[in-house]
């Protein structure tokens, strides 16, 4: 073991008299360990981002009807609805279901392809929607009386009347061979995503308008295409620690509603799934983009044994000086062996101090809105990984330079 | 008694076959402990290569080589490392110093390979370099030294371990004549306190310097004489 620190020491020493060499061969695993401590860090945190905001959602849970047994799932009618919100009672804050559908509006702006939502009054409450700028959402009486009303977002007035100056005034709408007027009781703020999608149309000169129109569902029979049901119902639960108890109640109540349906017509449509695809999904990516840094590791491992094998030669003498002195086969490894690990370690250390660095500052500056989180086991095996570069690719050199003849080493002036 | 140095019927032959090079052919001789020998003959006449046999740095073709009663002639690599190791005091021609090492590095660095501990390395070291004269110098690089201090460096390192055999391959060759005054001067001394020592060597004035001389020629010794008798 003392001689082992000997070993050390003779490569520090040889490290410390080849600094900029030493520096240039430690390069290639500074910039691979911080790529990959930096890249995996990028990912733990996009990672992190998205259960987070997942997780958030989590007092929403949505019960489905279940497609593996039934043939037609829109099978959730507007009185469950209604049945589900007062049998819940105070577990819940909210419970909606909505279906999707397209039709065309025409104003004297013209005529626009719309995006419809038919829906009942909670809808706003359920579905973290941006907030209404102006007049009011539709009520339980407009539901029940099938009312033509709506509800538009800021974008969407803009596009059919110029303004948002628009509660109370009508446009008419056509879904399927149906034409109606329909008045307009509230504008929605345009949510953020919204208006990126938007100006990204609009950059890439695509002529494609954001109308969305949000209506009772009920008023759909106006159109001639009555909603018979919905495939889902979303419920908010007043306490998000309650959510389970709200969506297995939710499943209780409908499967006993349609019993007739079979044994469990209903499932819980997990968000808590998607977290987890997602959080899967993520470490997909972060693995595969880690791996290619890695491919960089490796080069940088080679350039490690290129220099040393460049040293070797270089230094054929000092090696047969020191057989000849005595060193066995076993310590010229041992002391070549060390240098190599001792410069990708070396260089795996600022590596990470680098990445650790970057990591910061990415998060500072949040870049991309990620907030970056260094990944502890990505800098454990950042640091074995670089250690193991060095030590694999320092063998090959070091077995050259112990089996040098001393005569032959010692002839070379 | 056993001699230090046993020889018998050594050969070395370098490609053997159709081109072959006989660069030691049937080489007999024994070195007692103690004794001043000089081994002498031109270049080619395989006297370099008899230095490599005696100092373990290569194995012969064949024949037997007995160091200290033991035979050395067919030892693996790491055995015959540790036989130049605690036997034999190297003294080269290109001095052979690692560059990167101050002096008392270099003098350390035998008795590193013994497993010799830090402190004791030291005092031995000091010790070698302070007989040499180089007392003042132990922090010096080679390249901060002279020639002559150098060469001064590699006797330090050839004795600290105090191995039984000095072995001095054209220790003067590059030097100047007062450097090689002192460095002959060192050998003379080292022989004095009993050490044995052999100096290889074309340069028939170091001969005439030692007590024996023994003339290599055509890979055979040609004469093997004691000065003042001849």
């Amino acid at each position: 073991m003392g001689q082992f620190f000997e070993y050390i020491k003779m490569a520090l020493d040889n490290i410390r008299a080849n600094k900029g060499r030493s520096f240039l061969t430690m390069l290639g695993i500074i910039i691979g360990i911080t790529s990959v401590v930096t890249i995996v860090s990028i990912g733990n945190g996009l990672k992190n981002d998205v259960v987070n905001a997942a997780s958030q959602q989590t007092n929403t849970v949505t019960v489905q009807a279940n497609t593996e047994e039934l043939t037609d799932p829109q099978v959730i009618t507007g009185d469950d609805i209604s049945y589900l919100k007062s049998s819940l009672g105070d577990m819940v804050e909210s419970v909606t279901a909505y279906q999707s559908t397209t039709g065309k509006c025409t104003t004297r702006k013209g005529t626009f392809d719309a995006y419809i939502t038919l829906t009942t009054p909670d809808y706003a409450d359920t579905m973290n929607s941006a907030p209404l700028m102006r007049g009011s959402y539709f009520t339980e009486n407009d539901m029940v009386n099938g009312r033509p009303v709506c509800v538009i977002d800021e974008l969407t007035a803009i596009y059919l009347f110029g303004n948002t100056n628009v509660t109370g005034m009508t446009f008419e709408l056509a879904i399927g061979s149906g034409i109606r007027d329909v008045t307009i009781l509230g504008i929605r703020e345009t949510s953020d995503d919204m208006m990126e999608v938007e100006q990204t149309y609009q950059a890439m000169g695509l002529d494609i308008t954001s109308i969305s129109i949000e209506m009772p569902y009920t008023s759909a029979e106006a159109f001639g295409i009555p909603v018979e049901g919905f495939s889902s119902v979303t419920l908010t639960a007043a306490d998000s620690d309650a959510s389970s108890q709200v969506a297995s109640a939710a499943v209780r109540v409908l499967n006993s509603r349609h019993a007739d349906l079979g044994d469990a017509p209903f499932i819980r449509q997990r968000p808590i799934d998607l977290t987890d695809m997602f959080g899967a999904v993520m470490d997909g990516v972060t693995a595969f983009v880690a791996l290619v840094a890695g491919i960089s590791l490796v080069v940088g491992g080679i350039g490690v044994m290129n220099i040393m094998l460049v040293s070797v030669t270089e230094r054929t003498r000092e090696i047969g000086i020191r057989k000849a002195l005595g060193a066995k086969t076993g310590s010229i490894i041992a002391q070549f062996l060390c240098e190599s690990a001792i410069i990708s370690g070396i260089g795996g250390i600022i590596g990470i101090l680098l990445g650790g660095g970057l990591t910061a500052l990415i998060s500072a500056l949040k870049l991309g809105g990620i907030t970056a989180s260094l990944s502890l086991p990505a800098v454990v095996t950042a640091t074995l990984f670089s250690c193991g570069v060095g030590i694999i690719f320092g063998i090959y050199p070091a077995r050259k330079a112990a089996n040098l003849s001393p005569i032959e080493a010692l002839r070379r002036m | 008694m056993e001699p230090l140095i046993r020889v018998e019927n050594l050969h070395k032959i370098y490609n053997p076959g159709e081109n072959e090079v006989r660069a030691l052919d049937g080489v007999s001789l024994t070195i007692e402990k103690g004794e001043f020998v000089a081994i002498v003959g031109h270049s080619g006449s395989g006297k370099s290569t008899l230095m490599n046999m005696l100092g373990c740095l290569d194995t012969p073709t064949s024949g037997h080589y007995y160091l200290n009663g033991r035979d050395v002639s067919g030892l693996t690599d790491n055995q015959l490392s540790e036989i130049r190791n605690q036997e034999i005091g190297f003294i080269f021609q290109g001095f052979n110093l690692i560059p990167n090492l101050d002096a008392i590095g270099n003098v350390e660095l035998p008795l590193i390979y013994r497993g010799v501990s830090k402190q004791t390395r030291r005092r031995l070291a000091t010790a070698a370099l302070t007989k040499v004269g180089l007392g003042k110098r132990m922090k010096h690089r080679p390249g901060e030294l002279s020639g002559g201090q150098q060469q001064r460096v590699a006797v330090a390192r050839a004795i600290a371990a105090q191995p039984p055999v000095i072995l001095a391959d054209e220790p003067t060759g590059n030097l100047d004549s007062r450097s090689t005054v002192e460095i002959m001067n060192i050998l003379k001394e080292l022989h004095k306190s009993g050490r044995t020592v052999i100096v290889i060597t074309h340069d028939d004035d170091i001969a005439r310097q030692s007590r024996r001389v023994i003339r290599i020629s055509d890979g055979r010794v040609e004469a093997d004489y004691l000065n003042g008798e001849s």
